[in-house]
């Protein structure tokens, strides 16, 4: 059985949360996973707290480095990994020369085909760090669902979005507002601001649910979706949220990759604050409609808001299907060669 | 950490002043750091070898620190007339022209300024465009 590494470095959830969607998919034609990352919330989504509404694979593994470390440690820890050469096939989501510039060297030397995950990046970062000349140690580049500054590549393959959830996935409307706390017979609408990012970020959606809460009291139902619960009553600590993404009338939150895929895929109404990232380019990837400056632009918005309108539900294609095809495909190639 | 650089024959330093660039030239040497193939623009003896001007930015900071000066006082055996070497060292204490005694000063307070002039303000918009240190922070995304 073959196995994958997916280097999966980053802050927030975005890189964990893509790569498990590749490993749903890949495990599905019979891969395993082996994913490296260093969220400082990979521990709260793992933890029993935070229930998990989908399966996933049993020969997952998943190593989680310590978020607290600074860059030569991790950099250290990730090369012994690396060293190990324990996997038939490398993965490097967005970070092609890796988080900290820590597999500039090791890479070309890795005789295992080498896959490069490329969404959208800060160009400043895509010239300052040469990722042109350094994307030719990457036997196939995947493009997961938005434009990106190196896409054109010949050994690029693009995608529909990737999401950690499959159409087949999503629970019914009903059901999944009955997971917010919602009954059956009440009809109100629902908001859900979603509570993730750096803990000043979270905080900010928390008030900003706190204020939707009581402005909308007996017309909208609010609640805050998170990882880890904050205690107030409409606080759902909830994983994936896409599983509930039908029983939401309008979602609110900030502008990353899966957030940002998750409402579009379903047809779910979104507003999202972009957040400053030195790599992710949030105020890029939301349209004009979906874009708040502010927080607080984004409650008085959700407030103003027509929730009479129906939303557009639609089936979708994940496209974590065509990526692990594709990347099947590479190592059959590699096999003959 | 080696570095696997680019053999093309190129000059794998950057160029730009504001912003960085590749540079276009050829390579005659290489740096006897860290190997990195160079153009004779980029290349600057030192006492610790042929550099390239990364490395040899970097044996100034070391050196500054050993020191455990603040500011760069001496210009030590480096050229600091080549245009190619921009280094902050090179201002240090030009700029500086709000004390009196301090060059410039004077003519800093006593003419018009056009509102559209540069001032120092307008260092942290360059620095956002051009000046990001990227690969340093593991909690990014």
């Amino acid at each position: 059985m073959k196995r994958w590494l997916v280097y999966a470095l980053g802050g927030g959830l975005g890189h964990l949360t893509r790569a498990l969607a590749l490993g749903r998919a890949a495990a599905q034609r019979g891969y395993h996973l082996t994913i490296l990352c260093n969220s400082p919330m990979a521990a709260s989504l793992l933890s029993d707290d935070c229930p998990k509404r989908i399966a996933l694979p049993a020969s997952l593994e998943l190593i989680l480095l310590d978020p607290q470390a600074g860059r030569d440690d991790t950099a250290e820890n990730v090369l012994r990994i690396l060293a190990r050469r324990d996997f038939d096939l490398l993965v490097v989501d967005t970070f092609a020369r890796g988080l900290g510039g820590e597999l500039v060297a090791t890479l070309p030397t890795i005789p295992q085909p080498k896959v490069w995950i490329h969404r959208n990046v800060s160009p400043r970062y895509v010239d300052q760090c040469d990722l042109l000349t350094f994307a030719r140690h990457f036997n196939l580049v995947l493009v997961p669902g938005e434009d990106a500054p190196l896409a054109h590549l010949p050994r690029a393959f693009r995608t529909s979005p990737w999401t950690v959830c499959d159409f087949g996935d999503l629970l019914n409307r009903s059901d999944a507002r009955q997971a917010f706390g919602i009954p059956v017979h009440d009809f109100l609408p629902m908001a859900v601001v979603v509570g993730t990012g750096r803990p000043d970020e979270v905080e900010a959606a928390r008030l900003a649910a706190a204020t939707l809460y009581r402005r909308l009291a007996g017309r909208v139902h609010v609640r805050l979706a998170t990882t880890r619960s904050t205690g107030e009553s409409f606080a759902v600590s909830v994983w994936p949220l896409m599983v509930l993404m039908r029983g939401i009338d309008l979602l609110v939150g900030a502008g990353g990759y899966n957030t940002v895929y998750e409402a579009r895929q379903t047809g779910t109404p979104l507003i999202a604050v972009p957040q400053q990232r030195q790599y992710d380019v949030q105020s890029q990837r939301l349209s004009v409609e979906e874009s708040s400056p502010t927080w607080s632009a984004a409650v008085e918005r959700v407030t103003r808001w027509n929730f009479s309108k129906q939303r557009a539900g639609k089936r979708f294609e994940n496209g974590t299907h065509a990526a692990v095809l594709q990347t099947a495909s590479l190592l059959d190639d590699w096999a003959l060669f | 950490m080696s570095t696997a650089w680019n053999a093309d024959g190129s000059c794998n330093e950057k160029s730009g002043f504001l912003f960085s660039h590749a540079c276009d030239q050829l390579s005659t040497g290489a740096c006897s750091r860290c190997s990195r193939p160079v153009c004779s623009e980029h290349t600057h003896p030192t006492e610790q070898g042929v550099l390239c001007t990364t490395c040899a930015k970097q044996a100034i900071k070391q050196e500054r620190q050993q020191q455990g000066k603040t500011q760069t006082t001496s210009r030590g055996d480096y050229d600091y007339h080549d245009p190619y070497f921009y280094a902050g060292y090179y201002y240090i204490g030009y700029g500086d022209y709000h004390r009196r005694g301090r060059w410039g000063h004077d003519h800093y307070h006593s003419v018009h300024h056009d509102s559209h002039d540069f001032t120092e303000a307008d260092g942290a918009a360059f620095a956002q465009q051009g000046d990001e240190d990227f690969e340093t922070d593991m909690g990014e995304s």
